[in-house]
């Protein structure tokens, strides 16, 4: 019997360690990063190809009317070793580059284009040329034609790791250009310019995954694609326009086609060399499933219900000062063609249409009619910026007192899934949130009552000046003396705060260690809060940037 | 079986977990983003450990492991030496093999995609950062997980 049972125990043991074994190992492998994907070998090595999707988007830089910048030229850079060499992404036929209005995009990504036929395989930068940059607004428009010296038109870019290329697949590539951080107002030696010390916050994840609003794009139909029997297209090449390149777009039952009228129509309307108008989103293969597709051009046009929808689907809509149209228009819906969406994507039905609801209309103005036939209603989300008053917490979530300017205060609830984020930066810790912080606060429209946030910014604040201390492995605190003051104060430097290396034109992310006296450094974060007596950290950064 | 070392090697295994559970976006974590970046607790409480959750994962992963193993094997002294040495070695490998990410995801055999969890065997090499101060974490690990050992061995009552 105890021989049996020691055998007995003996199986045990053996399977229980396997078990921990088996475990150990994999839990090593399972708890590495998880956005880049799996797989192996460089650039090639694995075979085939796959695709990538390239966005640029921008952080909020509220003095600046406009922030133009040219793309000239993007490529992707293999893993030392891989013996490859760059691969070419998005090359401009202009010699200029690609002129982008950085701020028309800080709601919204801007999609420049989709380059297939990416060897598949491990790549570690991103490199991204720039022939100029053009500020309308702000502290650098004086007046200059090239208000803005760039150092060099030639950036590197480190994402946070490696990233790899899969064959099928598509993968994109997001640079957020935070002009807020890029743009510095020393003058630049004698030429009295500003300097352009590019921040590009780089996010590559597959195209599956991509959460953002869905793709915007108008261009030419290259060519038609039929390939079954059945009654109409299923698709076709877009050809973008400045020499973005071409992307598939697939059609679906549920996309709905308007006709070069502005009414609904079916993809017998859609013909080769049309101009059209198409929304929708990329999909894991790189092609574009649409859900909403125009022929000819489409307008936009912001401004504010005046009514609600009536029973013959039109609205009363003011357009803003300085649209195409001038007084009330009459807005007409389509029965189960129109898009009425709150925010980018959310769909909403017609009832959310109310009065004095800010709104985007894209749509066509039938002149005859005197009507504008109203193809997508973008409604704005209600927000709320302003300075905390109070922060009381309350059932797992806060309850934030808000000031905005002119009004009379507010109250939001935030609840505990509510994001916070530092604007135009990431993860913001709720035990910072605090009286006196300035507050964009997103609210959630599908709860009626109480008035509860979707998502919070924090306004960033910056301090500047010079290291006296650095930091060490278990304190990651700065002793800084900002410029013009006298004493220096205790930086707090977040878990996972960016370190970028900006010294000589370079471009270089880097871990708060190699920070040392002397160094010049600025930083985005927030001072610590009125009622934290006890810390000696007086600001915390969530981006750090070495500059001299 | 030793069961008080099994416990403490569940319990360390459980404060492992709540780093990447709480501590780290769910992105930044294979299991959590392959699974559903749902259960991140991530936006719902604040960072639990600070700069300390940098180095806890590779501390904790040989601390646990090594007394699970001792735990199960009911190890005598001996025998406990080896399991620390084992996982310390383990760990130790795949640190060294962050800081040749290159040459060692080209070992990484190509049936691994698409297969759940080994498919993430490459980018771990790649993506993951070597450190010195993990290093030293993993040899504290397996130092702290022999003394606890140690602590805890049952002694055999000679009759």
């Amino acid at each position: 019997m105890s021989k049996k049972r020691g055998r007995f125990m003996n199986l045990v043991r053996l399977i229980g360690l396997v078990i921990v074994v088996a475990a150990g190992l994999a839990s090593i492998i399972a708890t590495g990063g998880g956005g880049g994907g799996g797989g192996s070998g460089t650039v090639s090595s694995s075979g085939g190809t796959g695709s990538v999707a390239l966005y640029v988007a921008d952080g909020p830089a509220d003095s600046y009317k406009h922030i133009y910048i040219w793309i000239t030229r993007v490529e992707l850079l293999p893993v030392d070793g891989s013996g490859a060499g760059p691969v070419l992404i998005y090359q401009s036929p202009n010699p200029q580059g690609y002129k982008v209005d950085l701020l028309s995009y800080r709601e919204e990504d801007f999609f420049l284009t989709l380059k297939p036929n990416v060897p598949a395989g491990w790549y570690d930068k991103v490199r991204l040329y720039v022939s100029n940059i053009e500020s309308v607004g702000g502290p650098c428009d004086l007046g200059l034609d090239d208000n803005i010296k760039l150092p060099s038109g030639k950036i590197d870019l480190n994402p946070r790791g490696p990233f790899e290329v899969k064959k099928g697949e598509a993968l994109a590539i997001r640079l957020d250009i935070d002009a807020n951080k890029s743009i510095n107002l020393h003058p630049a030696g004698k030429s009295g310019k500003c300097i352009f010390r590019p921040v590009v916050f780089v996010d590559i994840e597959p195209v599956k995954l991509r959460s953002g609003c869905p793709e915007i794009l108008t261009g030419k139909i290259t060519r038609v694609i039929d390939t079954s029997a059945a009654e109409g297209i299923n698709g076709f090449v877009l050809t973008l326009p400045d020499g973005r390149g071409n992307i598939e777009v697939l059609l679906s039952e549920s996309t709905v086609i308007f006709d070069q009228e502005g009414v609904p129509g079916t993809s017998a309307d859609l013909k080769v060399n049309d101009s059209v108008w198409v929304r929708g989103r990329i999909d894991s293969y790189g092609k574009l499933s649409a859900s909403v597709v125009v022929v000819g051009e489409v307008l936009a046009i912001d401004g504010v219900a005046q009514s609600t929808v009536d029973t013959d689907g039109q609205f009363v809509f003011l357009p803003s000062t300085g649209e195409a149209f001038i007084g009330e228009l009459n807005v007409q819906l389509f029965d189960g063609s129109s898009l009425v969406l709150v925010g980018c994507d959310t769909i909403a039905d017609w009832g959310a249409i109310q009065p004095n609801r800010r709104a985007k209309v894209v749509g066509k103005y039938d002149a005859q009619g005197q009507v504008f036939r109203g193809i997508v209603v973008f409604l704005k989300e209600l927000e709320i910026f302003g300075n905390v008053v109070s922060v009381t917490e309350l059932d797992g979530g806060l309850n934030l007192v808000i000031q905005p300017s002119g009004t009379t205060e507010v109250t939001v609830y935030v609840p505990s899934n509510a994001p916070v984020y530092l604007e135009g930066d990431g993860e913001f810790p709720r035990a910072l949130l605090c009286e006196g912080r300035e507050v964009r606060v997103i609210i959630d429209s599908t709860v009626e009552s109480p008035l509860t946030a979707k998502l919070v910014r924090v306004t960033s604040e910056t301090l500047e000046g010079a290291v006296l201390q650095g930091t060490n492995p278990y304190n990651t605190v700065l002793l800084v003396k900002p410029n013009g003051a006298t004493a220096a104060v205790y930086v707090g430097v977040q878990p996972y705060a960016t370190v970028l290396d900006l010294r000589n034109g370079k471009y270089k992310p880097i871990d708060i260690s190699e920070i040392d006296p002397g160094d010049e450094v600025k930083c985005f974060g927030v001072q610590k809060c009125p009622d934290d007596a006890t810390s000696p950290v007086s600001f915390y950064a969530f981006v750090i940037l070495v500059i001299n | 079986m030793n069961r008080k070392q099994i416990f403490v090697g569940l319990i360390a295994l459980f404060v492992g977990l709540t780093v990447y559970l709480i501590d780290r976006s769910p992105e930044q974590t294979y299991f959590i983003y392959k699974i559903d970046s749902a259960i991140s607790l991530h936006h719902v409480f604040p960072t639990l450990f600070g700069p300390l959750g940098k180095i806890l994962p590779a501390f904790v992963h040989v601390f646990s492991f090594a007394l699970l193993t001792a735990g199960i094997l009911a190890c005598n002294k001996r025998g406990c030496v080896v399991a620390c040495i084992v996982w310390l070695s383990v760990d130790v490998a795949f640190e060294l093999g962050q800081k040749f990410g290159v040459w060692t995801s080209n070992l990484v055999p190509s049936w691994f995609e698409g297969i759940p969890l080994l498919e993430n065997t490459g980018n771990y090499f790649m993506s993951g950062t070597f450190d010195f101060i993990d290093l030293t974490a993993i040899a504290a690990g397996s130092l702290v997980a022999y003394l606890t050992m140690m602590r805890t061995m049952e002694r055999r009552v000679l009759s």
